[in-house]
């Protein structure tokens, strides 16, 4: 099984979103290009389109090999017709590491829009090419970011790794102190009561540390009520299911706050937002049942990367998608 | 009692042969699921680097890979609670009761282990519900029923073993108050034979007292997605059942971290031969622990979930004070022994000296990571797997290797005056795991998601790549020396006398 590839099939899509929103309304090829859209954001993370099999089927002819209403109804409803015990689609389940095609909830319509791109084999668009790049992780793996750009430089990580350098030097220079000075044997009275007088000096400078440390990073939260939504913020609602994001809207403003309504469909999954230098700006759960808040003001244009930070299932490491952001 | 019973304790062993190849018998399988668990970590890291596992078959191993090693903790810790009880309290447990425990872990390990390895049970370790139930396909039903018995049978075992030195601990040092400690709060005089138990004995009960707690969240947890498996219109809720997961697994894993600094509690006074008694500061701060650690610490597993903000905060606090009497007084006191001491440096020293440093390392990092502020950027990356496996691969393992040195040629009756392979253990140990969890670290800071096959490269820095491919030789070394202890402590076993 060829893995990865999905990575770089998301970078290339990005790089299209402008030359997909051109194409919108093209008359007779309005349908063809919907489907493109919707097999750009809801099968991708699967499938490619002539660049053969992933984590399921190459889609190219797909339209040729099987009937048109089993596929309709497959795009629609494959969890249940899985459940009826399908034949073809037990094989396929079985020939593809047994990975169940989700629930996408998409609509006969949309299903038929897809079918209608497929259908032409991915010449309307040519960008829904598949992922010829070697995987993500294997060396020489091209990177989309430079290695640390400037915005690494300012990020809160860095500040992070200082301070966590700072106690590692300050607790290793501790140890070898005391390494150094074991020997040679001294008595231990003479020296007890200074510990004693150390030990409760550092006892209270670690409780004042905690106070100070806990008070410190709260306005950092990203979510209610450090950072609440106000009349002018925008709201995004996301939905994480295996193994992909349900996002309305995906492109959204520089400046004014986004409210990002995170919900999970089926098992935990982490909405985790990237910025285009590499940057993780903030996570929350996706958790099924429940909707968590984020808000981010966004001050860069560029295309965001989210990625699903809590393992959710064999294609975990694929689930991704892009929010972009314009001025 | 204290440092009489200490030198006692840790230089005479029990005449009874049969007991003390049980002991060691316990410590030797923790060893070979220690060295699989420590090869299967290599695996998977090699294959983050160069991907040439499937995914089915690198996240079964991911999930095997937690459960083992936490499985290691538990069956090291019985060996040394077995040890305790009879020579801290001269209480003989019926052999019965002890073949039993450990077969119980046995099958428990073995049941996990088939579900994964042949069922592909491959939710990862811990079990976050609801995916043992949601696993897209990737595997049956039936092999979560027989994973999650396994974990059951562990669950049991270990309560039984916990509960055999609450109740010794009870009998012995007259009622668990003062096996706590809490008579270093009576009025001079008014402490019954004038006792206070060693700080080890406080340690280790605590660790039972909280398990007591902590293993029945994880038996109902795991008895409710078994019963969800099998009949669906059993509720689950996924808030709730994290809660109970995190209840289970996070504190788990603290309280035997407690265990095993009974180890240290327990040699640092003989090898340096200095007193160490229980006083009111370090009492004080082991009973914040043990409520923290039990109620709170959980709660930053819980700062990114839809959660009043109140948790947040008490999670945060709660974290940060939980850590507070290995900082402030256990390691301190430790160090504090060591100066001065004309201590020989041998390798069973090195294994505590070192282990305590990289508990510290491990706790700057669950400091920084409790924090909601920062948790939203560390969570779920490679820094949580770089923080726990400071203090746990390289910190309580580091405990039980020491222990493991020291007792096993008490135990056999057997010596062996070269150090060179627990030396060369030791090195290799450290160097590879620094390295291996540095790159943890690293990675973290850079983003990299924690339990993933394949890194998303192309949407981080190009660093994170480096990172991972700079880690595989560390890990092959820290792998590898993990053959050492086998091997060294097998052939003690099989020499002659």
């Amino acid at each position: 099984m060829r893995r990865g590839g999905g990575f770089a099939l998301a970078a290339v899509i990005a790089l299209a979103a402008p030359a997909m929103a051109q194409n919108q309304g093209a008359g007779a090829d309005a349908a063809v290009t919907r489907g493109r859209m919707l097999f750009e954001e809801k099968c991708t993370t699967c499938h490619t389109l002539g660049s053969g099999d992933f984590l399921g089927p190459d889609l190219a002819g797909v339209a040729d090999r099987r009937p048109r209403e089993w596929l309709l109804r497959f795009i629609v409803e494959p969890d249940r017709v899985l459940a009826e015990g399908d034949p073809v689609a037990l094989e396929l389940l079985k020939k593809y590491s047994d990975l169940e095609m989700p629930n996408l909830k998409v609509t006969l319509e949309e299903a038929e829009a897809a079918l209608a791109y497929i259908a032409t084999g991915g010449a309307a668009a040519g960008a829904a090419a598949a992922p010829s790049v070697p995987p993500a992780s294997a060396p020489g793996a091209p990177a989309a970011v430079e290695p640390l750009g400037p915005q690494w430089r300012m990020s809160t990580q860095v500040y992070i790794g200082l301070l966590f350098l700072a106690a590692v030097i300050l607790t290793a220079a501790a140890f070898l102190v005391v390494y150094k000075g074991s020997q040679p044997r001294a008595e231990y009275e003479k020296f007890e009561r200074v510990f004693d007088t150390i030990q409760r000096y550092w006892t209270a400078s670690l409780v004042i540390a905690t106070l100070l440390f806990t008070v410190a990073l709260l306005p950092l939260v990203p979510f209610p009520p450090v950072r609440a939504a106000t009349e002018e913020t925008q709201v995004v609602k996301v939905e994480a299911l295996q193994f992909g994001w349900n996002m309305e809207p995906r492109t959204v403003k520089v400046g004014t706050p986004v409210e990002f309504r995170v919900t999970g469909r089926d098992v935990n999954h982490s909405f985790g937002l990237v910025d285009p230098h590499g940057v993780l700006l903030f996570q929350v759960q996706a958790m099924p049942r429940y909707v968590k808040e984020a808000v981010y003001t966004f001050d860069e244009p560029g295309t965001y990367h989210v990625l699903c930070m809590e393992y959710c299932g064999l294609a975990h490491h694929v689930m991704r998608t892009t929010v972009q952001v314009v001025r | 009692m204290a440092v009489i019973a200490e030198r006692a304790i840790a230089t005479d062993v029990p005449r009874e042969a049969s007991f003390n190849y049980l002991v060691v018998r316990y410590w030797l399988t923790a060893l070979a699921a220690f060295f699989v668990a420590a090869v299967i970590g290599l695996v998977l890291r090699w294959n983050q680097a160069s991907g040439f596992l499937s995914l089915a078959w690198h996240y079964r191993l991911q999930t095997f890979h937690g459960a083992y090693m936490a499985w290691f903790a538990i069956a090291s810790v019985a060996g040394f609670v077995w040890l305790l009880i009879r020579k801290q309290f001269e209480i003989v447990v019926p052999r019965a009761r002890m073949e039993l425990v450990y077969w119980l872990l046995l099958a428990g390990a073995g049941l996990f282990g088939f579900g994964v390895l042949i069922g592909g049970f491959a939710p990862g370790f811990p079990i976050l519900p609801p995916l043992p139930l949601n696993p897209a396909g990737a595997w049956a039903a039936w092999a979560v029923n027989v994973s999650l018995s396994g974990m059951v049978l562990i669950v049991v075992a270990t309560i039984a073993y916990l509960l055999e030195w609450l109740v010794a601990a009870h009998r012995a040092a007259g009622g668990l108050g003062q096996a706590l400690g809490l008579s270093v709060f009576l009025p001079r005089g008014a402490n019954p034979g004038g006792r206070t138990v060693p700080p080890y004995v406080l340690a280790v009960t605590a660790m039972a007292l909280i398990g007591m707690y902590a293993l029945p969240v994880g038996a109902y947890l795991v008895a409710n997605i078994l019963l969800k498996n099998n009949f669906p219109a059993v509720p689950l809720d996924p808030l709730f059942a994290k809660n109970m997961l995190w209840a289970f697994a996070h504190t788990l894993v603290n309280i035997l971290y407690w265990g095993t600094f009974g180890i240290v509690y327990l040699l640092i006074p003989v090898i340096t031969d200095r007193e160490w008694k229980l006083y009111r500061l370090l009492v004080i701060l082991w009973l914040v622990t043990i409520v923290t650690t039990g109620m709170t610490a959980m709660g930053h597993h819980l700062q990114l979930d839809p959660v009043p903000f109140s948790i947040v905060v008490i999670g945060q606090v709660g974290s940060y004070l939980s850590i507070m009497s290995w900082a402030a007084v256990s390691i301190y006191g430790a160090v504090e022994r060591i100066w001065k001491s004309g201590i020989t440096w041998e390798p069973k020293v090195s294994f505590l000296y070192f282990g305590m440093f990289m508990v510290l390392v491990g706790m700057a990092g669950a400091y920084l990571d409790a924090g909601p502020g920062f948790n939203t950027i560390l969570h779920n990356t490679l820094w949580v797997p770089a923080h726990f496996h400071s203090y746990m691969m390289l910190g309580m393992a580091l405990f039980i290797f020491a222990c493991m040195y020291h007792y096993v040629p008490l135990l056999t009756r057997k010596t062996d005056d070269s150090t060179a392979l627990p030396r060369v253990h030791f090195w290799m140990t450290a160097i590879g795991g620094v390295g291996l969890v540095g790159s943890f670290y690293l990675a973290g800071l850079l983003g990299t998601p924690r339990r993933m096959a394949a890194y998303p490269l192309d949407a981080l820095p190009a660093l994170a790549g480096l990172v991972t491919q700079a880690s595989v030789p560390f890990a092959l070394v820290l792998a590898l020396a993990q053959a050492i202890p086998l091997f060294y402590l097998t052939r003690m076993l099989v020499r002659r006398a």
